[in-house]
């Protein structure tokens, strides 16, 4: 028996003008079922193209990607996906844009909005419903978009550099949110960022990946109690994760 | 008080164009065939009254049918060169071309082709009111972020969900500008096609009026086409508005007018 997300030596090159490029090496990884695994490492170490290969928005070149032991070809079921921008609809409402799964899969509406308006309530946007998302900040537009992707009840969600677009406060509001989130509704979460703080801040265990040489250079655990607050980043061993993290980033092996 | 606040500036302007013209004739005294007062276009224009409409209605005839062709196949063409590559490569070359060409310089040979009358204007607006609502269409269809294909990929809906939800809303905005551009460009190639070859209509009245050398009435009619044009424009803002109450009104593309 498998982990829940196998990654088994995935790897993707791009043909671009008759030069193949490597955009991720050979890559392998484990994530159990609840776990929440963090990505970090800088930009073109091919983070999202491992993230888009395990959403099976993209194909990989060589290697296999299992999840609850199927191979994934085409976009699974009980996935959801957070990007850098929210990707909202503007001619929406809140309501209605976290409907947007259910609609798009056929389902009644009817069933949905129930739960659609517990999670607007959830990530901290009551009374917004009726907005429309001109009307909100960065932070609150990601908050729908978060909504948005637990719809349909995944067991898997995706985030590729969800926070990366807004300020560094919204920013460490937005991660005490999340985790409250992911106290409350234990998905498994692979989070794809540039931020070592964060990384370390949300994950039970973080992949550092490196550019040169590519792929993943090292997984670390995260032994820091639960829930952490806003002054766990004060901690000593939370120091040392970090000043870890980015001599792996920085210095060669 | 607000909305005053803003109007009083285009009050304004439009005080001082007519202002400066109305003291150029007072103080030049020109001939009135050469520039006259604005008292002498208003007498003309009311001297005139019974047989304004007939000329009146046959350009708004002209602009509206070229228009609307301009906008039906605008659109079509734009669906059809986002959503098939071959149509895309064999068609993008060919309206390219034919944009470069000064589409002005067809209308004597329209006018050989479809004779005097309404079918030579509507033509003509047709071709010069085309372009925009094509391109700007093809724009919007096409202008999605990539990240939100991506999200449609990964709920698996379907092309028509992503056609009708997604790239359809989201060319609402290019296609209005589109269409306020082909608005003024309908109105162009109506009167040029009445120039040419027509017997009816403001087009033909403006150079009527030149040969006999009757500015106030061609400045009239002048007058009368710029009054067309805005309210078509002025109705195409309002269908906008309504259609894409997304777009706010401060930032969007609307508050460049």
């Amino acid at each position: 028996m498998g982990a829940f997300i196998e990654i088994r030596e995935v790897a993707k090159h791009f043909h671009a003008r008759a030069e193949r490029r490597q955009a991720l090496r050979a890559t392998s990884l484990d994530v159990a079922e609840g776990e929440f695994v963090s990505i970090v490492g800088p930009s073109g170490c091919g983070k999202t193209t491992l993230m888009k290969i395990v959403a099976g928005l993209l194909p990989p070149s060589a290697g296999e990607v299992r999840l609850d032991g199927v191979p994934v070809h085409l976009p699974p079921d009980g996935v959801g996906i957070v990007f850098q921008s929210p990707t909202l609809l503007k001619w929406r409402t809140v309501l209605d844009n976290v409907l947007v799964p259910a609609e798009a899969a056929g389902r009644s509406r009817r069933q949905y909005e129930p739960i659609a308006r517990d999670l607007i309530r959830l990530v901290g946007l009551e009374g917004f419903a009726g907005h429309y998302p001109r009307e909100l900040s960065g932070g609150m537009q990601q908050r729908v978009a978060i909504s948005r992707a637990l719809l349909l009840e995944p067991r898997l969600l995706l985030m590729d550099e969800p926070f990366g677009a807004l300020d560094a406060m919204t920013r460490e509001e937005m991660n005490l949110e999340l985790q409250r989130i992911w106290e409350q509704q234990r998905k498994t979460v692979l989070f794809i960022t540039h931020s070592i703080d964060e990384a370390v801040f949300l994950s039970d265990r973080v992949v550092v990946m490196t550019l040169r040489p590519g792929g993943v250079r090292e997984i670390l655990d995260i032994q820091l109690p639960r829930p952490r607050g806003l002054h766990v980043r004060e901690h000593p061993r939370f120091v040392e994760y970090v000043g870890r993290i980015r001599d792996l980033i920085f210095t060669k092996s | 008080m607000e909305r005053l606040a803003r109007a009083w500036p285009p009050v304004l302007s439009f005080a001082v164009v007519l202002l400066v013209w109305q003291g150029a004739v007072w103080i030049f005294r020109p001939a009135p065939f050469l520039l006259p007062g604005l008292d002498r276009v208003g007498q003309r224009l009311v001297e005139f009254g019974p047989n304004w409409p007939k000329h009146v209605l046959a350009t708004v005839e002209s602009i509206l049918l070229g228009f609307l062709i301009a906008v039906v196949f605008g659109v079509a063409g734009a669906v059809a060169i986002v959503y098939s590559e071959t149509l895309r490569r064999a068609i993008t070359p060919l309206l390219v071309t034919l944009q470069i060409v000064p589409k002005i310089a067809f209308a004597p040979l329209v006018l050989v082709w479809f004779g005097i009358g309404l079918a030579s204007k509507v033509t003509i607006a047709f071709l010069i009111a085309f372009f925009p609502v094509l391109i700007n269409t093809a724009v919007g269809l096409v202008q999605v972020e990539p990240d939100l294909l991506d999200l449609a990929r990964s709920i698996k809906a379907s092309p028509t969900w992503v056609f009708f939800k997604i790239r359809f809303p989201n060319s609402l905005p290019y296609f209005f500008a589109g269409l306020r551009v082909a608005s003024t460009l309908a109105v162009i190639g109506a009167v040029i096609g009445e120039f040419v070859g027509s017997d009816v209509g403001l087009g033909y009245l403006i150079v009527i009026a030149n040969n006999q050398l009757d500015t106030p009435l061609g400045i009239a009619s002048i007058f009368l086409v710029s009054v067309i044009g805005l309210v078509l424009y002025g109705v195409i803002l309002a269908v906008e508005r309504l259609c894409t109450p997304w777009v706010s009104a401060e930032g969007g593309l609307q508050a460049l007018i």
